[in-house]
């Protein structure tokens, strides 16, 4: 490339880099309930749940995509300059947890999340209330591992052997 | 898991996945016409499995009890399970084959046609062979014979083989092995 | 946390190591096909998120009485086609994550996973008690197990298939393997 247009790959690299940072800000505001009043419930409303089982509660959206935004952020962290490639890869992370959290939320207590996630659970509110809104946020920040959760899971649902239906 | 690698169309013909080293279809009008064409059958199929669409095919009512007691009248609604069957074969093959060539995204297509005819002989050969569909409450009843129909559309070769595998069971069983017998050869000489 | 933690568990699993790595073919998001393409599956996958959510076409989801009754047993509940469609985006956009330099035809390819996947999910409703994936109540739960079926099939479309071969080749009398085309190349294909 010329050194124009590495310039201007710059500019736009650190455009996106500056949004992607900003979108993380919104989460958080919108995650601690300081924006917009009542949005952020840390626990999804049972009987909401009970009364639409076809909807997805918008909190479990929510802590998805703060803890996606999260991610983004560490890796940045480390990663002072990132090129093209990994920030479209980590901004793609985003809609990829928004969609894998919709699985994990449905499947709920058939996913198995790996030990790390099963050791900080219990920790949590003894009332499990808000379990679901953490979980969320799991996915979001791990979503490789919650694909790979739900990859065994999908596997085990079909009869036969499991492992001959790994992809 | 294992790793799996996303195939891809080198620029200048041959992909390793196709046999076929020609033109892709999304690279000619037909081709492109062909897939809108599928999709198009395939939404009205999807209209018509949810409900949308009423008339003789509707799904909405189905007499169970009715189709149960009178074996030769085929339930309309069969046709349609059939079809979105042939065509969800149209999409799954689509998808594993995507630079397939406008001659083979035709050939995917051919099913069609051939389902809906399968139906009939399938209907007869499902419902009339004691116990095959298992009978239990109508409802699940329904639903195995719905699922017959789409997987006849979707895997129309294991139709077909089995149609032979009964065919010459029926055929070789009643009509040639005691001719067979007759003429003096042995029965495994002539299923060969 | 540490950075290190999170690149580990990235690390961790085969999936982010699918790697589709041609250097000659430029990246999606250098061309405007590409970009267009994502771009769409994105407001695709968003418009039926927005639907999960309750923020369109409410009706859709507002409801908790699945056909999992008798009045309509032949009828595909249309959630079914939400859901299998939102698990075919999720498959896309994960595997765009972990491959952000795929080009536009690995883009273009992904997308058609997502009519087969709404497709195949109605065979994976009609054989679900075949299959074992059946609700076991009436009742909130079978919305969500029907939901989170459809959605899993979406996401692994090739498991869906291959549980309905094996389910055909079952119904038809004599040896599954000697069933015309059983072992046919191109339909076999999976991915």
């Amino acid at each position: 490339m010329t050194p124009d247009e590495t310039d201007e790959a710059d500019d736009r690299g650190r455009r996106l880099v500056g949004a992607l940072y900003a979108l993380a800000v919104l989460g958080g505001l919108l995650g601690s309930g300081m924006l917009i009043p009542g949005v952020a419930l840390g626990h999804v409303d049972e009987r909401v749940a009970v009364a639409r089982p076809f909807a997805i509660p918008a909190t479990v959206y929510l802590y998805a995509y703060v803890g996606a935004m999260a991610h983004v952020c560490i890796r940045f962290v480390d990663d002072r300059r990132p090129d093209a490639p990994t920030i479209v890869g980590l901004a793609l992370r985003v809609p990829a947890a928004l969609l894998v959290v919709v699985g994990v939320y449905l499947l709920g207590s058939t996913v198995e999340l790996g030990s790390l996630v099963d050791a900080v659970l219990p920790m949590l509110s003894s009332e499990g209330r808000y379990e679901q809104a953490f979980t969320a946020y799991l996915v979001g920040l791990f979503v490789d591992r919650a694909l790979g959760a739900l990859e065994t899971t999908s596997a085990r649902l079909y009869p036969g052997n499991p492992s001959e239906l790994r992809l | 898991m294992r790793e799996v690698e996303l195939r891809r169309d080198r620029a200048g013909g041959a992909s390793d996945s196709a046999v076929e080293s020609g033109a892709a279809w999304y690279t000619e009008r037909l081709g492109v016409a062909l897939v809108v064409v599928y999709a198009l059958l395939a939404c009205l199929g999807v209209l018509a499995v949810v409900g949308a669409i009423e008339g003789a095919f509707f799904v909405g009512r189905f007499d169970a009890r009715y189709y149960r007691t009178n074996p030769f009248r085929i339930p309309p609604q069969l046709l349609v399970y059939a079809f979105v069957g042939s065509l969800t074969h149209v999409f799954t093959a689509l998808a594993a084959d995507p630079d397939a060539e406008t001659r083979t995204v035709l050939r995917f297509g051919s099913r069609v046609p051939v389902a809906l005819l399968l139906v009939f002989p399938a209907y007869v050969l499902f419902v009339s062979l004691p116990g095959h569909v298992p009978a239990t409450a109508d409802l699940e009843w329904t639903r195995q014979l719905a699922g017959m129909a789409f997987l006849l559309g979707l895997f129309v070769e294991h139709a077909v083989g089995g149609f032979r595998t009964v065919g010459e069971a029926l055929i070789l069983g009643r009509i040639v092995r005691p001719m067979l017998g007759r003429l003096g050869r042995s029965a495994t000489d002539a299923s060969e | 946390m540490s950075a290190d933690d999170v690149d580990a568990a990235t690390d961790d699993t085969e999936v982010a190591r699918r790697s589709v790595t041609d250097a000659e073919s430029p990246p999606w998001y250098t061309e405007p096909l590409g970009v267009a393409l994502v771009a769409s599956y994105a407001g695709l996958a968003l418009l039926g998120g927005f639907v999960t959510a309750g923020f369109a076409f409410p009706s859709l989801v507002s409801g908790g009485a699945v056909s999992v009754g008798s009045e309509t047993p032949l009828a595909v509940p249309p959630q079914l086609f939400l859901y299998a469609g939102l698990g075919g985006f999720a498959y896309v956009f994960v595997t765009l994550s972990s491959n952000p330099e795929a080009d536009v035809t690995t883009v273009g390819h992904l997308g058609l996973r997502v009519p087969a996947a709404l497709l195949v999910a109605i065979g994976v409703f009609l054989f679900a008690s075949a299959l074992g994936v059946a609700p076991t109540d009436a009742g909130p739960g079978a919305a969500r197990t029907l939901a989170g079926s459809a959605f899993l099939t979406g996401l692994f479309v090739e498991h869906g298939l291959k549980a309905l071969r094996s389910v055909s080749a079952r119904l038809y009398p004599g040896d599954p393997r000697d069933l015309y085309g059983a072992r046919r190349g191109s339909d076999d294909r999976e991915r």
